[in-house]
């Protein structure tokens, strides 16, 4: 009797032990979402290149740009995020107009225009008075058409498709207003162009990957999203595992 | 009496009038010093000493107590309200992210209604989602006012901040909430929007308006907790000073 208490007894601690493990090999729900990838093509991919270069122009309004204004290091110590980043005069008037992309003269003087939703990052390589010389990334660097031909994947995407632009912008308008990152809502934050010294950085991916918008990747085409390495997800924010605030115990010294 | 003593006699008298005028004038110059010493006998008598001791212990002493029981008091009161909205705004936190869970619940049922095949999904399924919804709608409704009545607890200069924050957030999460309801067709079959022929087209922009609803609740969700967190920080700071 005695011997068959000890060996249910040891049964019953191995089913536990093996229950307590069981969860453990099995991936983590996060409780919010499955974690599908962020893109315009969630359901069905584009059925011809001019639904690709429709999502291209409105992904260029749903960037997310970050810029250390301070720290020309930019070690990330105290990092400005403009959502929906526009680039406009400071004081916009009714009949003003907003821009999502990038105007300026390359080095052989031709005038380049790079839109926000093809751009990387980019560094203020150096200021004159008036103008500003940057040093773009431009990504990726593939027509709607190639994309629709070649699907590549995202690792290929990735790894690829980037070339470097040096622009000069100018950080004033036609009719001498200063020009301003803008994000997007009345009281969005702002970044006049002429306060940026030599050596910002300012980059386009630099957001959490599950805090972006699924149309900022018009480039997101189901060969480049299906792959398991493309990191941009759709989670709740809630449900991302972030412990609130520790407590904190407060206590007078003589009590 | 010769000449030589009445001389001997006048310059003796001469010699102690010559001294008495020298004391006088000694006196006259150290007036205060009489009148100091008056002062320090009466400090140095026996009575002096009493009522000196008696005004320490009864005035002084019980002033300087009453002075300090005040200070700690205030102390003590300032701590007990400190500690006390810290407590209500680490609970107002809690609110705060449980309205934020509703919304990943609300997100949930739009995706499983999405990922559910039309013809998987029978009649007694959809009303079962329909019912889901109008009761995370409820609980969405009162989570809204558990919290919007805790931001009272926040120091007076941040309130209106996070009002206009939590304002913000508000407009996306009813978005998404819309938005799975247009799924289920609560507000009347596929009424935001254009119906193409192709299913698929529907299907991936019903996706696409989920998703963009959710991460504009999150870009929203996070700004209003960035804020609350920012005043958790400096109240705790100021608590840090009692310790």
């Amino acid at each position: 009797m005695k011997a068959g208490n000890s060996s249910k007894a040891a049964l019953a601690l191995g089913v536990s032990i093996l229950l307590c493990l069981v969860p453990g090999s099995v991936p983590a729900d996060v409780g919010g979402g499955k974690g599908y990838p962020a893109t315009p093509w969630r359901m069905a991919g584009p059925r011809n290149v001019q639904e690709i270069e429709k999502a291209k122009a409105v992904a260029a309004q749903y960037q997310t740009l970050s810029m250390s204004p301070d720290t020309a290091s930019g070690d990330g110590s105290d990092v400005l995020r403009l959502r929906r980043v526009s680039l406009r005069v400071e004081q916009p008037r009714a009949d003003d107009g907003v821009g999502y992309a990038l105007v300026g003269k390359s080095a052989s003087g031709e005038t380049v225009t790079l839109s926000f939703s093809e751009i990387e990052s980019f560094v203020v390589t150096s200021r004159k008075a008036a103008t500003l010389i940057l040093s773009v990334t431009v990504w990726p660097d593939i027509s709607p058409q190639q994309l629709l031909d070649r699907q590549p994947t995202y690792q290929q995407l990735s790894a690829g498709y980037r070339r470097t632009v040096a622009l000069e912008v100018s950080t004033r308008s036609a009719d001498g207003r200063p020009l301003v990152f803008a994000e997007k809502g009345e009281f969005g934050a702002t970044l006049p162009l002429e306060k940026l010294a030599a050596g910002t950085p300012g980059n386009f991916y630099e957001e959490h990957p599950h805090m972006t918008h699924p149309l900022r990747f018009w480039w997101a085409i189901p060969s480049v999203s299906n792959d398991p390495e493309y990191p941009y997800r759709m989670i709740p924010a809630a449900s991302r595992g972030e412990a609130p605030p520790a407590p904190v115990v407060v206590k007078l010294a003589d009590r | 009496m010769d000449s030589e003593q009445i001389r001997d006699e006048v310059l003796a008298r001469l010699e102690i009038e010559r001294e008495v005028r020298e004391q006088l004038a000694r006196q006259q110059c150290e007036p205060s010093v009489q009148s100091g010493t008056g002062i320090r006998a009466w400090l140095d008598s026996k009575f002096g000493l009493l009522l000196i001791g008696a005004v320490i212990s009864g005035v002084l002493v019980p002033t300087f107590q009453f002075t300090q029981e005040e200070i700690r008091w205030h102390r003590q009161n300032r701590y007990n309200n400190l500690e006390r909205q810290l407590g209500s705004m680490r609970e107002s936190l809690k609110q705060f992210i449980a309205v934020q869970a509703l919304s990943a619940e609300l997100y949930d049922l739009g995706l499983v209604v999405l990922d559910t095949p039309a013809a998987a999904a029978d009649q007694p399924q959809r009303e079962q989602w329909r019912k889901d919804l109008r009761a995370l709608q409820a609980r969405r409704v009162q989570q809204n006012a558990v919290f919007a009545a805790t931001v009272f607890y926040f120091p007076v200069a941040a309130q209106q901040p996070i009002r206009t924050a939590w304002n913000d957030l508000m407009r996306p999460a009813q978005q998404l909430q819309a938005c799975v309801g247009e799924l289920l067709g609560e507000n009347g079959p596929l009424s935001g929007a254009k119906k193409s022929a192709d299913p698929a087209v529907d299907a991936n922009e019903f996706a696409v308006r989920l998703d963009s609803s959710l991460a504009e609740v999150n870009q929203a969700y996070e700004h209003v907790l960035s804020m609350l967190r920012q005043q958790l920080i400096e109240v705790e700071h100021e608590s840090g000073k009692f310790q």
